[in-house]
């Protein structure tokens, strides 16, 4: 297994007057081809700004993040980032949205646009919402519609950023098979960060756990049986231990 | 080993508790393959028989009133005029019509208002495009703008009435300093309201084009271009009294054709039917100009909802 994102010493400050807030300090990770790797943290923890470094949307104050052996100067279409909040175009209906990466990335006709847009629709089961806009659809209908929009640049890395965060606990579990069931074979790599215990067990092959100012406490490997399911794995007695060696975890880093 | 057997083909409504809602709801659990049954989550849309006066009875009220209105204050003042006020001064509703009448049928009418009409569109056309374009070129360069604003901002101030003087010594009495002064006032509502939407621009959206590899030209184009179009209509809304303003201050400065012409011609001839005549023209320019705005805004605000199209 080969190192698809490596993340080395990286330190991450916002200057502000004569002092820095320091966001995240000496942050080393590698992430493996084809794994589901779920970074579990605190609000605050630096999360977020490890993501968007290792996304290329904001530069690091110091060290690199390599993405396939070569360092990353900026965003790269080979890595999605499904953000936390919708950054769908409110002007664009979801059909169009869905298309927009193709139609950035260029060469790909007008027609096969489309008919990529709507298979990819289909696949996260907004057939026949294609012509809505995205305030016409509900929050779930959105986060599938993102979804849908960033497998259209088929890339080979997705990050995503507690992207079931504002849903319903019902449409989370929901989203959240139909994640792995879109993973499963893909051979993609993910990157999956949350504050959620359940939800980085459920989903992950290795589980890193990060305290203040981005300090891996804990990075261990899930070796649950897939597929999982929520009401199953609550009883699991593996899943219990992990549950509390990882709650341990999250209150020794916070400390 | 159970787990997986389970796991593997859940049945059906398995992820959710039999409560009420997510009966109601129906199909909306069905897994993902089955293609569009999440659809039904969320609000459905159903026929509805209502009666027109359910239908349209609050703007037949509306209309109602307001016609109820423009006849009272009218008879209001043609009662009025010549018992408790002198004629002189206020004229009456009559008299105004009858000189509207007048002027239809010579033709004074139509020479006058087309040559202003000619110098409110030409100067909101050039003001809003020069406005437009500055404001979008502007705004997008971060520190140009930081540069610029303050004196930006001291000209938006200069009341464009003391421009004409120099207008006129620049560019004559003819038609070109109407339409010059109309666009310069123009210009600056609109550019700014135009600067205003560029700025505010969702970050999260920049980012979204940024991830899928987009250029600054794809982000100018697909990004700020489209979620700065508020703030040009707005700002074209918002000019449209203004060039009107521009346009007629021109003429009473300087003029011997078009509206404000003719109410200064009127006017000293202690004419007021006249002036109240022309002001009743420009008036229903005004109104032509805010419905084809309003026209272009309902286009281009199709996807925001329903009670922000205003």
């Amino acid at each position: 297994m080969t190192a698809v994102l490596q993340a080395e010493r990286l330190t991450k400050q916002f200057a502000k007057d004569d002092s820095a807030i320091v966001a995240l300090r000496d942050f080393a990770l590698s992430v493996e081809e084809g794994s589901f790797v779920t970074v579990l943290g605190r609000s605050g923890c630096g999360k977020s700004t490890m993501l968007n470094l290792l996304a290329g949307l904001t530069e690091p104050t110091e060290g690199t993040v390599s993405h396939r052996g070569k360092p990353l100067t900026g965003p790269d279409i080979d890595i999605g980032y499904l953000t936390q909040s919708d950054t769908l175009m409110p002007w664009r209906d979801v059909q169009r949205n869905v298309e927009m990466p193709l139609e950035i990335r260029g060469g790909v006709r007008a027609k096969e646009r489309r008919r990529t847009a709507a298979a990819l629709l289909n696949r996260v089961g907004l057939d026949g919402f294609g012509k809505h806009y995205p305030r016409e659809l509900s929050g779930g209908m959105r986060r599938r519609a993102s979804l849908a929009r960033m497998l259209a640049g088929s890339p080979s890395t997705l990050l995503m950023d507690e992207p079931f965060g504002a849903l319903d606990a019902q449409l989370r579990t929901e989203l959240q098979e139909e994640l792995l069931r879109l993973w499963q074979g893909s051979g993609q790599t993910v990157v999956f960060v949350t504050h959620d215990i359940e939800e980085a067990l459920l989903l992950g092959d290795r589980i890193v756990v990060l305290g203040a100012l981005g300090r891996i406490v804990a990075d261990e490997r899930i070796t649950l049986q897939r597929p999982r399911h929520v009401d199953a794995l609550r009883v699991d007695p593996e899943f219990v231990r992990l549950h509390t060696t990882m709650a341990a975890a999250l209150k020794e880093g916070s400390s | 080993m159970t787990e997986q057997t389970v796991s593997q083909s859940p049945p059906p409504g398995r992820r959710r508790k039999p409560s009420g809602k997510a009966a109601a709801k129906g199909a909306a659990g069905a897994p993902l393959p089955g293609g569009g049954a999440s659809g039904s989550s969320g609000p459905v849309r159903i026929a509805l028989r209502r009666t027109w006066r359910e239908k349209h009875g609050q703007t037949a009220t509306v209309w109602g009133v307001r016609l109820l209105l423009i006849v009272v204050v009218l008879t209001a003042w043609e009662l009025m005029g010549g018992t408790l006020f002198d004629i002189t001064f206020t004229s009456k509703p009559s008299a105004i019509g009858g000189r509207l009448a007048e002027w239809w049928a010579d033709g004074t009418l139509w020479t006058h208002s087309w040559v202003t009409i000619q110098e409110i569109v030409y100067g909101f056309l050039l003001g809003a495009l020069v406005g437009a374009i500055a404001g979008f070129v502007l705004a997008s360069l971060q520190l140009a703008y930081r540069v610029l604003d303050p004196f930006i901002m001291a000209l938006y101030a200069i009341p464009k009435v003391a421009l004409a003087p120099l207008f006129i010594v620049w560019f004559g009495i003819g038609m070109h300093m109407k339409v010059l002064l109309a666009a310069a006032t123009v210009f600056f509502l609109v550019f700014l309201n135009t600067a205003a939407g560029v700025r505010e621009v969702d970050r999260g959206l920049v980012d979204a084009v940024r991830l899928m590899g987009g250029t600054r030209r794809d982000i100018a184009r697909k990004v700020v271009l489209p979620a700065s179009m508020t703030g040009v209509l707005t700002g074209l809304k918002v000019a449209i009294p203004y060039a009107l303003i521009g346009a007629v201050i021109g003429e009473l400065v300087a003029s011997n054709q078009g509206l404000g012409y003719l109410i200064n011609d009127a006017a000293s001839k202690f004419d007021t039917a006249g002036v109240f005549a022309t002001l009743v023209v420009l008036s229903v320019v005004a109104a032509l100009l805010n419905v084809c705005v309003g026209l272009i805004g309902r286009r281009v605000n199709r996807w925001k909802p329903v009670e922000a199209q205003g």
